[in-house]
């Protein structure tokens, strides 16, 4: 019974598109809305059955064989990281498709490529399997080209080839390190297996091989690069703002709130526990590079003059918080960064929305068009003010807590990555601030914006729901928490420690815990 | 002893049924009540499903036995020592029928066009048999006869449209390269006969073992040359890089479904035959031709994709894209090295190969048809106007490129995979930057596809279209198929 609920969340997408085929555009958008709700419904009952508590592997298990020769199985299960992610690309499938609603122009077609997005990206969380996960993986690449591509703006078909070039190039490095650790495996143990946690178990050699890397280390790569594309880190982020700026609402919203998040899920999933000393070894590499995320990221932001290249270079500064976390090494920072990978996936979702609302009326989203809608649009503003609150981290609201840990995570690893880190705060305060008083303060300078009008129930409905849970996050963030925390203390100790050659160092926590060692 | 070889001319019967096809077919021209190329199409048709058949019977009836077991025949003679039967060439005669069928049925678009009569159809059924020849021959001669039977019904079929300028100036750079190819293959022969004097690939391969062995007194340089000059013959016919000049020139000349014909039979035969002399005669001299062939794998790839980049003629785009294919299934001969069941994992990239080969040929067929042109903006706008078959088309080229979970990635990933575990990392890590390259160019089709506006749309919808349809259709069944059950064609029974 319990194994078919992950076949279903999987599957339910799937059977909407079957449904959206021979409906009209304008039933298809209904179709569409009720299965992302009744998935919303399958995510809520699976919320009630996660054993957070309790359990540390994998749960829910389902498993087929699919290739016997090389040991492939069609598996899937979930544990405590995935589970927040699969339950935040749940909630954020409604949202997305009510952002869209006033897509006119071949909606049955954007619904269609809404549901097999989610049904990949769930796919993706909860594939067991190496295989299975690389084949959902680029699954996704499929229908989010064509959101960019055919409902984007002006620059869509480059935005979207660079999107996909750029993913996929990852993607072939990662398919590499897959065959490495493939072969591994049977070199080792004698026998094929797709199974991820099995790969955990190899030994790779830390001999150098290649311009002075060792094998463990060029499987890191391999696997970080394609991960570190997605998320995205600092020097290979520059897809984002293209593909943010030239897809739809609902477009950006997957991408920011479910995406990105895959990349720091393929880190946690497969990067980190297939290669831990690899890992311990670029650390400092990484954490630099998510730190010019974070400080870059911002002041970028700072610097734009379009909302959604802000709120896209925002998420390149949120998204090194989440990479951070994952570098402390510390049972805070892991916390924090999976907590704000939910919270960004929220907060900049429905800034997406907010950005996108004004964008449906104005068709516009420079700053120079807008000023004093608060008074125009007082909900509006209020909920812009809202949500820029959730994302500049303040206290009570989601981002302050996520926030907080991976500070403190920080702090606790390396003081100087902290400070740094601090930088990324403060000016994330400063470009949301911005976003906000250009936006809706000030006089109004523009005539047409004073016929326009404020927010429609269909986007309260949209909005409403992640207000609440940004609300419960920040006050109560202990019903999520709870659900993956002892997980998390299984994988930091298992996947970061077990390595014989690495207890001593790391676990000492008296020491600062992110220096490199050789 | 093989229980099936008892039955009189069984074992050759899939060939067989294609040579009474094609005999048939030139004596219905004689006959007025023949003279409807519809009634004809259904003929040939008849004996490409009876082709089909027959290797399937024979892959049922054939024991359970190692792969490379060939079957002892005694009614056939001295016929025995010429042709070799066993798992890897059934599945090859399967899949050559099976693709000769598609082509078949595609053929009927041609018909509109005045200077196309019904011999294309049993020049189709002779080139068939010759590739399976080809795949099932135990004898350098046979070699030569399929290779000849093969090439040159094909010479006629891609210069058919007699007065169409690329057609006969395609079949003219076809012919004239593939005879030089046919010349270096006699060479080869010959050379090979004069160093260990026997034509019998077996004996060959005994006196090969024999001479590269420990205590041989190894092999000499005329020995290598013979080989390497039957390996340039077989490259030419399938495209290798740098034979593959001509490819590009006779894909966009002949009419599309001789293209597609060529691009998935012909490479099923040449490869069947590149692996079967690699394997079969000189697998002692493996160190000798491995680095040469896996060199050439990876340059092929680089050609192909690189040149398609810039390609805005669908037939000549996708011939590169067929020459870059090229390169993956010859690094898919090298693996058969290490192990003979690969020739399995080579089997399984033919086939999705082959399918959406045929089903982008199919569509390009159709389009070429409709608009007398195989430009690349033709496609523009079809997306929203065509949506099934654009589906179709856009199905075929993720598969092409070899996106999961598209039956192409399987394929990739299989070969790729038996690379890495053959030890050539490197080969595949450069395959794998190719493919890379290779995405672009496939998501141009899909670009125009969904992303351009219409200039013209390009209406598909159309009875005389009907049996084109069919072939897409089964085509996208196929490669369907095989990407849910990629382990389908393993050759182990």
């Amino acid at each position: 019974m319990t194994s078919c609920m992950l076949l279903w969340l999987i599957g339910l997408p799937l059977v909407g598109m079957a449904v959206c085929i021979p409906l009209s555009d304008r039933y298809s958008k209904w179709a569409a809305l009720a299965t992302s709700l009744v998935g919303c419904v399958l995510a809520v009952i699976l919320y009630c059955r996660f054993d957070g508590a309790g359990s540390t592997t994998m749960q829910m298990l389902f498993s087929v064989p699919w290739i016997p020769a090389y040991g492939i199985h069609f598996a899937f299960g979930i544990d405590g990281i995935s589970f927040p992610l699969v339950l935040l690309t749940k909630f954020i499938m409604p949202v997305a498709i009510l952002a869209s609603w006033g897509e006119d122009k071949r909606s049955r077609a954007f619904m269609i490529c809404y549901l097999l997005l989610d049904a990949a990206m769930t796919g993706t969380f909860l594939a067991t399997d190496i295989f299975l996960f690389y084949v959902f993986w680029e699954l996704m690449l499929i229908p989010m080209i064509l959101l960019i591509g055919v409902w984007g703006s002006k620059d869509r078909v480059y935005a979207a080839l660079k999107f996909f070039l750029f993913t996929f190039a990852g993607s072939v490095l990662m398919l590499a390190a897959i065959f490495y650790v493939f072969l591994q495996h049977k070199v080792q143990f004698g026998a094929f297996t797709g199974n991820i946690f099995d790969f955990y178990k190899l030994s790779l050699s830390d001999g150098p091989t290649f311009l002075g890397l060792t094998v463990a280390q060029l499987v890191f790569i391999g696997f970080t690069v394609a991960f570190a594309v997605k998320v995205p880190l600092f020097p290979l982020h520059t897809w984002l703002p293209d593909a943010h700026v030239q897809a739809p609402t609902g477009g950006s919203i997957i991408l920011a709130a479910v995406l990105l998040k895959l990349g720091t899920y393929g880190l946690m999933r497969l990067s980190i526990p297939i290669a831990p000393i690899a890992f311990q070894q670029c650390i400092p590499v990484l954490a630099t590079l998510s730190l010019i995320g974070i400080v870059y990221g911002a002041w970028v932001a700072f610097q734009q003059t379009d909302m959604k290249k802000l709120v896209a270079y925002s998420s390149v500064s949120h998204l090194g918080f989440v990479v951070l976390g994952l570098c402390t090494l510390n049972k805070a920072g892991l916390t924090g960064a999976v907590l704000q990978s939910v919270n960004h996936g929220l907060s900049t979702g429905a800034l997406f929305l907010l950005v996108g609302v004004l964008y449906e009326r104005r068709h516009s989203r420079q700053f120079a068009d807008f000023g004093g809608l608060a008074e125009v649009m007082p909900w509006y503003a209020f909920f812009l003010v809202f949500i820029a609150c959730s994302s500049m981290a303040v206290p009570g609201l989601n981002g302050f807590v996520g926030e907080f840990l991976v500070l403190l995570g920080t702090f606790d690893a390396n003081r100087l990555w902290a400070g740094v880190a601090v930088l990324g705060v403060f000016f994330g305060a400063l470009y949301m601030l911005v976003l906000v008083k250009k936006v809706l303060f000030g006089p109004v300078t523009s005539a047409e914006n004073r016929s326009l009008p404020d927010m429609s129930p269909r986007d309260w409905a949209a909005v409403v729901p992640l207000c609440a849970l940004i609300v419960a996050l920040g006050i109560a963030p202990g019903f999520l928490l709870g659900k993956f925390q002892t997980t998390l203390d299984t994988y930091w100790k298992s996947a970061l420690r077990n390595q014989s050659n690495l207890i001593a160092p790391v676990s000492s926590s008296t020491r600062k815990k992110g220096e490199p060692r050789s | 002893m093989n229980p099936i070889c008892d039955l009189f001319l069984f074992p050759v019967s899939p060939i067989a049924a294609l040579v009474i096809g094609a005999m048939v077919l030139i004596g219905a021209e004689c006959f007025p009540s023949f003279k409807m190329p519809r009634v004809k199409l259904g003929l040939a048709a008849a004996f490409a499903i009876a082709s089909v058949v027959l290797s399937f019977c024979l892959w049922r009836a054939w024991p359970i036995a190692p792969l490379n077991a060939p079957a002892e025949m005694r009614w056939l003679g001295e016929f025995v020592k010429m042709y070799r039967l066993d798992p890897i060439s059934i599945t090859f005669f399967a899949t050559i029928g099976f693709f000769t069928l598609l082509s078949i049925v595609l053929v009927d678009l041609e018909f509109h066009l005045s200077d196309i009569r019904s011999e294309i159809l049993s020049l189709v059924l002779f080139t068939a048999a010759g590739m399976m020849l080809l795949v099932s021959a135990n004898n350098l001669i046979m070699v030569f006869l399929g290779l000849e039977l093969m090439s040159l019904p094909t010479y006629v079929l891609v210069g058919i449209k007699r007065t169409d300028r690329n057609g006969t100036e395609a079949a003219l750079k076809y012919f004239l390269f593939g005879s030089f190819a046919t010349v270096l293959l006699v060479f080869g022969i010959a050379l090979v006969y004069a160093q260990v004097g026997s034509l019998t690939m077996p004996v060959i391969a005994e006196r090969v073992a024999q001479l590269a062995g420990p205590s041989g007194p190894g092999t000499n340089a005329l020995l290598i040359a013979g080989m390497v000059l039957i390996l340039v013959a077989a490259a030419f016919k399938v495209g290798v890089a740098p034979f593959h000049m001509w490819v590009p020139d006779a894909y966009q000349g002949a009419p599309s479904s001789i293209t597609g014909f060529m691009g998935s039979a012909i490479k099923v035969a040449g490869f069947g035959l590149a692996a079967r002399i690699l394997w079969v005669m000189f697998l002692p001299l493996v160190n000798q031709w491995i680095e040469i062939l896996g060199t050439l794998a990876v340059l092929t790839m680089f050609v192909g994709n690189l040149a398609a980049l810039v390609q805005d003629n669908l037939k000549r785009l996708f011939a590169y894209s067929s020459i870059s294919h090229a390169g993956f299934l010859l690094l898919g001969v090298c693996t058969m090295a290490s192990s003979p069941q690969n020739a399995s994992v080579l089997l399984y990239y033919l086939v999705v190969y082959g399918l959406m080969f045929v089903g982008l040929f199919a569509i390009v067929a159709m389009i070429e048809r409709q608009t007398k042109s195989t430009d690349i903006y033709m496609l523009s706008g079809m997306g929203f106007s065509q949506p099934l078959t654009s589906l179709a088309l856009a199905f075929f080229a993720l598969s092409a490129a070899g996106i999961p979970p598209t039956a192409g990635f399987f394929a990739k990933y299989f070969i790729f995979f038996e690379a890495v575990q053959a030890g050539r990392m490197t080969w595949v890590v450069l395959a794998l930057l190719s493919s890379l390259i290779g995405v672009y160019y496939y998501l141009r089709v899909l670009v125009y596809l969904y992303m351009k506006d219409a200039k013209e749309t390009v209406n598909l919808a159309s009875p005389q279209y009907r049996l084109a349809y069919l072939c897409v259709a089964a085509c996208l069944v196929g490669l369907v198929y095989f990407s849910v059950i990629p382990s389908a064609l393993s050759l182990t029974k």
